[in-house]
């Protein structure tokens, strides 16, 4: 199992130029800059099979292919690093351990691309993060590595760190757009597509951390020992973020689908905390919804867990041991939905989230009546029509699924 | 206006943005193609500088940007790590979603309110601290965390807390 997304992340002199450099930073970009031109790079990550980790699972090389260049307007490219899903923290990681390879990647894809001003957006919590990664900038920048004229090659480009205002909603790619652009963070109607029409209606492509993270490996090494590694469907390693009632949470480095989740949660993270057993997963961050124990036996890929109207998401599993309130941590959830539905676009999505939340409140408080799980599972049917982003649909099924899998706990509290 | 300025000090009608903060606006403006798109970079800037953003001061900003007011006053209203309201000299941010609660955030808030004697969204009366809730700090393997000022603090208990609010150190 070999590690390239959090190779050496151990060494806490990997923020420094001079050592990522002897690593063999900036070596695939260089590589590109001399020897391929973009549309090559293009083909080479069409080939690699590599697909979005932000949690929609897109193949990368289609996205960049369905960019629609216009004449006299320029190309942006936008590294979402908004991470805001309830138990992912690996794209904090990279940036905090290896922000040369997040900015190889994204020198790597503006190249493909043919972009001249690339933004990465920071959640705004990340003060310390974006510190780090606006040093690392202007380190690369001195090296003639990134900004006017790299390596005199000729080729310029502008990296602009932006902080965003924190919400939930920024990590929604067209939301993202808007707040770049000075909005307030709300969704945009779909189409036209960013690649179409994203940043100031220019065509514009939008890659989370960890994808973008996953290029210069498939340069350095080649699409065909990309796609040799994990599954057929969705190749390369994936970081799974393991937290909650575990022996050991932390971020891991996996194949993808070589694992199932039962095993990632005891080879990795040592299995559940001492004395307990598990009651319930979240397997792909909060949006996932929740599974029950006697589920863990599945593969984890996008396409298994989507066949269970579940989600890889990205990849971040909390574990919920035998001590678990599940009608407590569904409240929790619901009210997550609740403060970061955009609030400005969709009443389906404003109200629902405040209902959902209102009634299992009252559950958990033992004020609970069959009234209020039937207001619930009504709340749930009308949310599925969805808005303008997907947000009423991965909120509405997050709650179905605790339903759907632990009656007894809600009925339990019950008068 | 000749009864208003001899009503208040003399103060209130200095400039709210300084001749540097304004240099610095100026850098920030130079980044993004239109005032608007460099307006959460220069809201964040002139809240590090301020700790809140004063009606006062974004009045002035208005002006600099060519922008209007109550539109600059929403996106700072809009987004969560913006405040338009004063707050104490440490800001305490703490994560109560899934992954914190399961490992004991959740009562950590109560304790902390306790301490403080204030609830969420409140400030000390010696205008030390103020409490807010977060939703997931990305931090979840350490949970339960918390930011003060932008910093993490992890597996944070009790006595890590009384640790905290004891130290006099202002980040």
């Amino acid at each position: 199992m070999e590690s390239y997304l959090l190779k050496n992340t151990d060494l806490p002199d990997l923020k420094l130029l001079k050592t990522a450099l002897d690593l063999g930073a900036y070596k695939g970009f260089l590589k590109c800059l001399d020897s391929y031109r973009p549309k090559d790079v293009v083909d080479e990550i069409k080939a690699s099979g590599l697909r979005g980790r932000g949690g929609g699972w897109y193949s990368t090389g289609e996205k960049w292919s369905s960019l629609k260049k216009v004449k006299n307007k320029p190309v942006y490219f936008c590294c979402n690093c908004a991470e805001g899903e309830p138990g992912s923290f690996k794209d904090r990681l990279i940036i905090e351990k290896n922000p040369h390879l997040l900015l190889e990647g994204v020198a790597i894809a503006s190249y493909a691309l043919g972009v001249n001003t690339a933004y990465i957006c920071v959640r705004g919590e990340f003060a310390e993060a974006t510190k780090i990664l606006k040093k690392s900038l202007a380190d690369a920048k001195t090296k003639k590595l990134l900004g006017k004229n790299i390596n005199n090659t000729g080729y310029d480009l502008q990296i602009i760190i932006f902080r965003t205002g924190g919400n939930y909603i920024c990590g929604e790619e067209t939301a993202l757009l808007n707040s770049l652009e000075g909005w307030p963070a709300t969704p945009r109607e779909k189409p036209p597509y960013p690649a179409e029409a994203g940043l100031y209606g220019c065509p514009t492509i939008i890659n989370n951390v960890e994808t973008v993270s996953n290029i210069p490996y498939i340069i350095n090494n080649g699409a065909d020992q990309f796609s040799a590694i994990g599954c057929r469907e969705c190749p390369g390693n994936m970081l799974f973020s393991i937290s909650g009632h575990v022996k050991k949470p932390g971020v891991y480095e996996i194949p993808i689908g070589s694992f199932t989740l039962r095993e990632i949660i005891d080879r990795f993270a040592g299995g559940p905390c001492n004395g307990h057993s598990i009651k319930a997963v979240i397997p792909g961050g909060g949006s996932s919804g929740f599974l029950a124990e006697k589920e863990l036996d599945i593969t984890m890929n996008p396409d298994s867990l989507k066949k269970i109207k579940s989600s890889l998401g990205t990849g971040s599993i909390i574990v919920m041991g035998d001590q678990a309130d599940i009608v407590k941590m569904t409240r929790k959830l619901a009210r997550f939905f609740r403060d970061e539905s955009c609030k400005n676009e969709c009443d389906i999505c404003k109200k629902g989230t405040v209902e959902l939340t209102y009634h299992l409140l009252q559950i958990e408080k033992g004020e609970g009546k069959s009234e209020n799980l039937r207001k619930i599972h009504k709340t749930i049917e009308a949310m599925k029509e969805g808005g303008i982003c997907a947000m009423p649909q991965i909120s509405s099924s997050a709650i179905k699924s605790a339903l759907q899998r632990f009656p007894d706990e809600f009925n339990n509290k019950i008068a | 206006m000749a009864e208003l300025s001899s009503a208040l000090p003399k103060s209130q009608f200095m400039s709210k943005i300084n001749t540097v903060q304004k240099e610095k606006i100026n850098k920030i403006l130079k980044y993004y193609p239109d005032n608007q798109s460099a307006l959460l970079p220069i809201l964040f800037y002139l809240q590090d500088e301020n700790r809140y953003l004063d009606d006062k001061v974004l009045w002035e900003l208005c002006e600099i940007l060519d922008m209007n007011f109550q539109f600059i006053k929403d996106i700072a209203e809009y987004y969560v790590m913006l405040r338009t309201q004063p707050v104490g000299e440490k800001l305490i941010r703490i994560c109560t979603n899934v992954a914190c609660t399961l490992r004991g955030g959740e009562e950590l808030v109560e304790y902390i309110e306790e301490k403080l004697k204030i609830k969420v969204g409140e400030t000390s009366k010696d205008g030390k601290y103020s409490l807010f809730t977060a939703h997931c700090l990305a931090c979840c393997d350490d949970g339960p965390a918390l930011q003060v000022n932008d910093k993490y603090f992890r597996h944070i208990s009790r006595k890590d807390i009384d640790r905290l609010l004891e130290s006099t150190d202002v980040e």
